[in-house]
């Protein structure tokens, strides 16, 4: 009931949202800061408060199309707990990081970030593989908007590629689950959207196979992995900064959790036989990606190809089949969620700035603001996989769960790290060292509101760099349940 | 007395009819023939119609050749606003002269 | 004190945080005092915690902060550790590391390039031993690699420390990059280790590493031995060491010669149950130590930067621990550890009291006659010079004679030996190179001596301690480490390496003060090819550059694009080619669709006729 309610609330927010611009152009912000930070709070309560016995936090089913076996069901167990409070403290920091930098339409488009962030809450706690569909539509139509609308030059071509590789990648997913509940009722003879109904069905190998290909493709996708990864740069550079950092910081991460709670227990034969299929993706990913990432010459850009590097990880840990492997993925999504919000972050305020995002317009930003470039340097540590920040421990694990399944894939994974250090160190030198750019007099530094939510994600990140225990908890809950390990 | 006449000589003096409306639709560029030419195959169908209603001695054919006659007069009150646009705005009849609506 | 060895990591922090939260806002003065005095407070209470586990007897004591993170049987746990081995380490980090913060109070103070940096300086600094002392004093090899690669961040950051100059940054990334491959390799063998033995605990792991069979143990030791070679600049990884002088010249001294690059010569020692049990790694271990001597020392004998020929001097002592660490002299190793991070901090200390005197003038043939003028430095110089020689009585001369003497009993036969004190005597020779060119002859440049206590203060400790380093922790560490095996000094062999390094300072000061002429051999063809060769550190940068730089940088120039992005390019180009030809239908001619549908029409017609 609970969660119904606050999914309705988000969705109630980004329409008071929009109509309250009205009164001024403050105000909608206001109003999106109050939905995330009370959904940040209940998030805090529900985990201090602790799960039930059958480890849940919250649920709720009503039947929807009772004649289709369609329910209302959602359920919140502890990586959903996780997610969610990772997308409320999010959406916190889209809206600061966008502050400044949106001059027309402010209602509409905290409507839009509050619409996304009502998707994703319910992508993270459906339990109705239909339900689960309508949510990933719903956050998928805002954010295309936010592109379209409140995007640099090329926004129409990247919000329309964007589009459609995740509107086509949704329709095999979609095929998929209907093609499931099929087979399910050929079985038993009844008709069912409902995801614990639907774990243990038997399904002909051949055709699990295609099944789970239908929703890996999708989750791929949107994670993303390589080779259908080409969305993201396009997507990420021309989106304005808070969607930026909604897509990097979470939209990636719906992908990630489809796979760990879809794609992998609904067919875990198949995806076990897929496994060697599914780390070889993700090892490409780290290298292609971070090599791609050394290409670029915009900044934003570079941190977006660095977030596949960084997915490769999350692909690596959960095929690895075991519980290390999954735990570092996890811990993975949580830690990328800081470190690339904040990069982005960083991209938006540069360009503000700047008016560039080209790093050879930049160098020597140190000089004039030496509060972001400490930031920055924060934040490319943390990405290039600092021991005592957040992404070492979710890397660490990932690669040491592949290691005990296929050693050579790990091996070749872990010169990922070499590749990091390059990039990202590259990113910080070209940026904020080296010979001050003559063209630039001066850039105003973070100021306060900046500066708290940067150090928030510090925070963050130092928190599950050296004590992960509170995220290795909650998702060790869900992991158990799951049942997709030996 | 009525005369029987066959038909098929019905049929195919319908067809002849359609024959040439089709020939001046694809002919003549004045919009004006075009819509006569249009006239033209729609009361050669309104013959074939009238002929097999007799043939059959069932009224559904006379019925149907009141529709086409409603049909053809509601077409000609629309197509005639459109021609007066056309030569409004092209200062032509000539039917090709209209072709923007290309790809 | 023991109960307190926690804030021996955390002071320092503290220290770290105090400056970071600041953000360079605090006077100078405080900053210095928090910046020194952090690391002098952690040097105490070391100071104290060792004393008290020296009179107590045990052979560890261990403290346990709390588990760092917890899946399944993977439970590595923050835990500070310390044995002989770690308290030597201890020792040196803190004693040596708080002695060149002191100097750096006033090598740093109003500095040249960055005035306002002073803060940010020493935040890095008392990061990097923070994280020093968790690499030594961790029990676990997670946690030693959270130290291994905070050193190498802080590294990074100090090398870079002046941001402004392009090329520093170059030589920063080169340093963090070249020493992230080594790092790679030692995760890899942290993989293997934990499948093969179930925990990153080092007690728990070397206890049971007994179990692993010989081609296991062989491949962990090669892995961890190549995240030793990054870290402590040995060949082939060893091409970042000298671009690292780019950083402040105390940087110098407690990065690159004291403590951080020492540090892979730590992980093998801790890790010798595993050497133990893998022999070819163990020689894999000596031969690098020799190679990475060799090649150093001729490099040395040709640079005329007076920071590079102390880093090539560096490199080649370190060779010397590797090679101790091979052929199983496993406390000389240490002891050369300790005596090397005097001497050479105090070498490079000096020459940084030089360098500023000179008004950062770093080429040795610039310099000349400064013997007069800048006593102090000079006198720390020789006294560094000697010890770094091995001149009988000195530190150096204990641990290089324990090293040499246990090489010329090893199996394979007197080849480390040799190899040894021919690099002892090339040793003498670049070092009295140095000497001869920069501080005797004619002046050549004006100076001033403008170091205040805080600066020559550090430099009569460490010149104290590198005469004397010797006998003092002689008998300290006998008792930690275990006793070296002493051969009489009247052995041929023992002859040898004590008379070699004195022929070579005698030769070394005729050639290079002009009493000996050999212009004719060096100007010969083969002679300026060798130079030249020498001097480009053996071409390994070239290699690397035409190997590793430029295949990438051109992958990554001519795949900027995205190669995979013209799949789905494609895709939507012939979309939109068949939406073109499709579109040229449409032509808006109405008699030609009445055509088309007449035609389309009887085509019908006629199909359906057929049928």
């Amino acid at each position: 009931m609970i969660l119904f309610v606050v999914i309705l609330a988000l969705l109630a927010a980004g329409v008071v949202a929009w109509a309250s611009e009205r009164l001024s152009k403050d105000a909608p912000r206001l109003v999106s800061i109050v939905a995330f930070g009370a959904g940040l709070i209940w998030s805090a309560a529900l985990w201090l408060d602790g799960a039930d016995a059958g480890g849940l936090y919250a649920a709720m089913d009503w039947p929807w199309i009772a004649r289709f076996g369609i329910h209302l069901a959602l359920e919140m167990d502890g990586l959903s707990l996780l997610m969610v409070a990772l997308t409320m403290f999010l959406g916190i920091v889209a809206v600061v990081s966008s502050w400044d930098e949106i001059e027309s339409g402010h209602g509409f488009f905290q409507f839009n970030i509050l619409w996304v962030m009502a998707g994703v809450v319910g992508v993270f706690t459906a339990m109705d593989l239909l339900l689960f569909f309508f949510f990933w539509e719903v956050m998928l139509i805002p954010m295309y908007l936010l592109i379209a609308i409140w995007g640099h030059e090329e926004k129409a071509y990247a919000s329309m590629k964007f589009f459609l590789f995740t509107q086509i990648s949704g329709l095999l997913m979609l095929f998929a689950i209907l093609a499931l509940v099929y087979v399910h009722h050929g079985a038993t003879g009844e008709i069912t959207f409902s995801y614990k109904a639907l774990l243990g069905t038997e399904i002909d190998p051949r055709i699990a196979t295609w099944l789970m290909l239908g929703f890996f493709v999708a989750f791929a996708t949107k994670l993303p992995s390589v080779p259908v990864h080409t969305w993201l740069p396009d997507a990420h550079t021309q989106a304005p900064t808070a969607g930026s950092v909604i897509l990097a910081g979470i939209l990636l991460k719906t992908g990630a959790y489809g796979i760990i709670r879809f794609a992998v227990p609904l067919f875990p034969e198949a995806s076990a036989d897929f496994a060697l299929w599914a780390m070889l993706l993700g090892t490409v990913s780290i290298l292609y990606g971070g090599a791609m990432a050394f290409s670029q010459s915009d900044f934003k850009r570079l941190v977006a190809y660095s977030s596949i590097a960084h997915m490769g990880f999350i692909l690596l840990g959960v095929y690895a089949f075991n519980e290390l492997g999954m735990q570092g993925a996890i811990v993975t999504m949580v830690a990328h969620g800081f470190s690339t919000a904040a990069l982005f972050m960083m991209a938006g305020a540069i360009q503000q700035r700047l008016h560039t995002r080209e790093m050879s317009e930049m160098g020597g930003l140190w000089t004039h603001a030496p509060r972001m470039g400490t930031m920055t340097l924060f934040f490319v540590i943390a990405s290039v996989g600092m021991p005592g920040l957040g992404n070492f421990v979710g890397e660490f694990l990932a690669l040491l769960g592949a290691f005990q399944e296929n050693w050579l894939m790990a091996v070749v994974a872990t010169a990922g790290i070499v590749v990091a250090a390059v990039y990202g160190l590259y990113l910080m030198q070209r940026s904020f060292q080296g010979t001050p750019n003559p063209d630039i007099a001066s850039m105003r530094d973070f100021g306060l509101r900046e500066m708290s939510v940067m150090a928030a994600m510090m925070a963050g990140l130092v928190w599950v760099g050296i004590y992960p225990q509170h995220v290795l908890e909650l998702s060790n809950a869900t992991i158990q349940t799951l049942g997709v390990l030996p | 007395m009525a005369i029987e006449v066959p038909v098929e000589q019905v049929l195919m003096v319908a067809a002849g009819l359609f024959l040439l409306g089709l020939l001046g639709v694809l002919v003549r560029r004045n919009i004006i023939f075009l819509l006569m030419s249009l006239e033209v195959m729609m009361n050669s169908a309104g013959l074939a119609f009238i002929a097999a209603g007799a043939k059959w001695g069932a009224p559904d054919g006379q019925i149907m050749f009141m529709l086409i006659l409603a049909l053809a007069a509601a077409e000609v009150a629309v197509a005639l606003g459109l021609v007066l646009q056309i030569s409004r705005r092209f200062d032509t009849l000539d039917v090709d002269a209209a072709s923007e609506l290309n790809g | 004190m023991l109960e307190y060895l926690w804030l021996v990591p955390a002071l320092p922090l503290a220290g770290f945080f105090a400056l970071f939260v600041t953000e360079g806002r605090l006077p100078d003065k405080i900053v210095a005092v928090i910046g020194a005095g952090s690391v002098g407070l952690a040097a105490l209470v070391a100071l104290g915690a060792g004393m008290e586990f020296v009179e107590s007897g045990e052979a560890s004591y261990a403290q346990v902060l709390w588990t760092w993170m917890a899946v399944g049987t993977f439970t590595p746990s923050i835990t500070l550790y310390l044995d002989p081995l770690s308290l030597v380490m201890t020792g040196v980090i803190t004693g040596v590391g708080f002695l060149i913060h002191l100097y750096a109070t006033g090598y740093m103070w109003k500095d040249h390039e960055e005035p306002e940096g002073l803060s940010r300086f020493f935040a890095y600094m008392n990061l990097f031993v923070f994280a020093m002392l968790m690499l030594v004093l961790g029990d676990n090899l997670l946690v030693l690699f959270l130290g291994w690669e905070g050193v190498g961040l802080c590294s990074y950051l100090l090398i870079g420390f002046y941001h402004r100059d392009p090329e520093n940054g170059y030589a920063a990334r080169k340093a963090f990059v070249v020493t992230r491959v080594g790092d790679t390799l030692m995760a890899i063998g942290l993989f293997l280790l934990f499948r093969e033995l179930g925990s990153l605990d080092i007690q728990t792991a070397l206890g049971d590493a007994g179990g692993l069979d010989a081609g296991m143990a062989t491949a962990i030791g090669l892995l961890l031995l190549g995240g030793a070679v990054g870290k402590s600049a040995q060949v082939p990884l060893q091409t970042w060491l000298p671009d690292a002088m780019a950083g402040p010249t105390p940087v110098s001294a407690l990065i690159h010669a004291a403590t951080m690059v020492t540090a892979g010569v730590y992980l093998i020692a801790r890790m010798k149950g595993i050497y133990d049990l893998a022999p070819i790694a163990q020689l894999a271990v000596a031969i690098v130590g020799l190679v990475t001597l060799f090649i150093s020392s001729f490099t040395a004998l040709t640079q005329t930067d007076i920071k590079r020929i102390l880093a090539y001097s560096t490199m080649s002592q370190i060779g010397y621990m590797f090679m101790a660490l091979g052929v199983g002299a496993w406390s000389a190793g240490i002891f050369h550890l300790m005596t090397h991070a005097f001497f050479k901090a105090l070498l490079f200390l000096a020459s940084g009291s030089v360098i500023l005197a000179l008004h950062h003038e770093q080429d040795i043939t610039k310099m000349g006659g400064l013997w007069r003028k800048l006593p102090v430095p000079f006198a720390s110089m020789l006294i560094g010079s000697i010890a770094l020689v091995a001149v009988p009585l000195t530190s150096g001369f204990y641990s290089k004679d324990a090293i040499l003497l246990t090489a010329w009993e090893h199996d394979t036969g007197p080849w480390f030996w040799a190899g040894g004190v021919l690099a002892a005597l090339m040793t003498a020779l670049y070092t009295t190179r140095m000497m001869v060119v920069a501080f005797l002859g004619e002046t050549k440049t004006e100076s001033h001596d403008a170091s205040r206590i805080n600066m020559w203060g550090p430099l009569v400790v460490l010149a104290m301690l590198s005469i004397g380093g010797g006998w003092l922790t002689f008998s300290v560490l006998d008792d930690l480490l275990g006793a070296i095996d002493h051969i009489p000094h009247t052995h041929p062999a023992a002859l040898v390496t004590v008379v070699l390094p004195l022929l070579g300072i005698l030769l070394g000061y005729f050639v290079f003060s002009g009493r000996m002429n050999v212009n004719s051999l060096v100007e010969s063809s083969l002679g300026g090819a060798l130079r030249r060769f020498w001097q480009s550190g053996w071409a390994f940068d070239w290699v690397y550059d035409r190997a590793f730089v430029k295949p990438f940088l051109w992958v990554a120039r001519v795949n900027k694009g995205d190669v995979v992005d013209l799949l789905f390019r494609i895709t939507a180009a012939v979309t939109r080619g068949l939406h073109h030809i499709g579109a040229l239908t449409q032509t808006g001619r109405l008699r030609w669709y009445a055509a088309n549908m007449a035609i389309g029409l009887i085509v019908v017609v006629l199909i359906v006729a057929s049928v």
